[in-house]
């Protein structure tokens, strides 16, 4: 139990932190709306009794809610790496090509 | 003939090196140059700029290698040029071997003609020679085409084979990149002995293992994705 409470208070700081930001800046109210719901869902996930979790991953194939749950995760943070390392190589060729066009314009004279 | 030849000069913190570098090309007859200031840290885009009558450009901020050549091709095509040499800004290379280069690509009729310090007696560190060796194996495995020296900056080749090179590497993966088009693209290539200078500074400024590591990744990770 003592790790529901941990991860609870954790989540709790980092919504927190949110609102604190929200009400400095209010243009990031979506953005406290969207990790608003995805920390909620966590603390759902969190407090849910085991063997409701457990029907899950039944469900899933696998032994144990949890383990579901740490799959997905690792596939999407493994997804999520490889759409940002996309988002910085054609940032990266952007960068070459204005830093190229100046050079250029700069050889002219 | 060396009227048309332009020599592309990527340059990054080579303000000691670059004015003899220029001073050797110019007294062997060849005036069209094209320096890229990759985004030095030192002085070398003024120097070149006040001391020589070469084309100087500069990225402003640091882009790599690959970029810079990339830049200095196309500056040159810009400019009319009808053959172009990629030549380094460190004095390893030797003006000397420029005209045999020149003259095979044109009697040869070849689209790229490539330097290679292993055809003939160089002295290599030890060291050097290991990683050249598995780079040949590594770019044989990659791109199915075998050579004898795979990361050497000189090479001459005609503007069309540089219109058609279209570097899309910034940094060091360059030279891969194009001895892997020089095989898709079908090019007719030839390699010829070079001298090479190693001397202390070369050798500071030279490739480090760690980083013909992460050339090997770029390069697998690129392949993967084409």
């Amino acid at each position: 139990m003592t790790i529901q409470y941990i991860a609870s208070g954790i989540i709790a700081i980092i919504l927190i932190q949110l609102i604190i930001r929200v009400i400095k800046d209010r243009t990031q109210f979506f953005k406290l709306l969207f990790w608003g719901i995805f920390w909620g869902i966590a603390l759902v996930f969190i407090w849910l009794p085991t063997n409701t979790i457990d029907k899950v991953g039944k469900l899933f194939g696998v032994g144990r809610g949890i383990d579901v749950l740490v799959y997905l995760s690792i596939i999407f943070l493994f997804y999520y790496i490889f759409r940002q390392s996309e988002k910085i190589n054609k940032l990266e060729k952007q960068i070459t090509k204005l830093v190229r066009e100046i050079a250029k314009e700069n050889a002219k004279k | 003939m060396k009227s048309q030849t332009y020599i592309t000069i990527p340059m990054y913190n080579d303000e000691k090196m670059i004015l003899n570098v220029i001073k050797d090309l110019n007294k062997a007859g060849y005036h069209n140059i094209v320096v890229v200031d990759d985004g030095s840290k030192d002085n070398g885009y003024e120097v070149v700029k006040k001391n020589t009558d070469a084309i100087i450009t500069r990225h402003i901020i640091n882009r790599g290698q690959g970029a810079a050549l990339q830049t200095g091709m196309e500056v040159a095509i810009d400019r009319g040029a009808k053959y172009i040499v990629h030549f380094d800004s460190d004095g390893q290379h030797d003006v000397k071997d420029l005209d045999h280069m020149l003259e095979t690509l044109i009697k040869g009729k070849y689209d790229i003609v490539l330097g290679s310090r292993f055809i003939q007696e160089n002295k290599i560190p030890l060291k050097k020679r290991i990683i050249l060796r598995l780079g040949i194996i590594f770019t044989f495995l990659l791109s199915q085409i075998w050579l004898t020296d795979v990361h050497n900056g000189l090479r001459v080749m005609t503007a069309q084979t540089a219109k058609k090179l279209d570097l899309q590497h910034d940094r060091m993966e360059h030279a891969s990149e194009i001895l892997d088009k020089v095989k898709s693209l079908n090019l007719k290539y030839k390699e010829v002995p070079v001298t090479i200078h190693y001397t202390d500074y070369s050798q500071a400024k030279g490739q480090k293992i760690s980083n013909s590591i992460n050339i090997a990744i770029k390069l697998i990770s690129s392949k993967l994705k084409n």
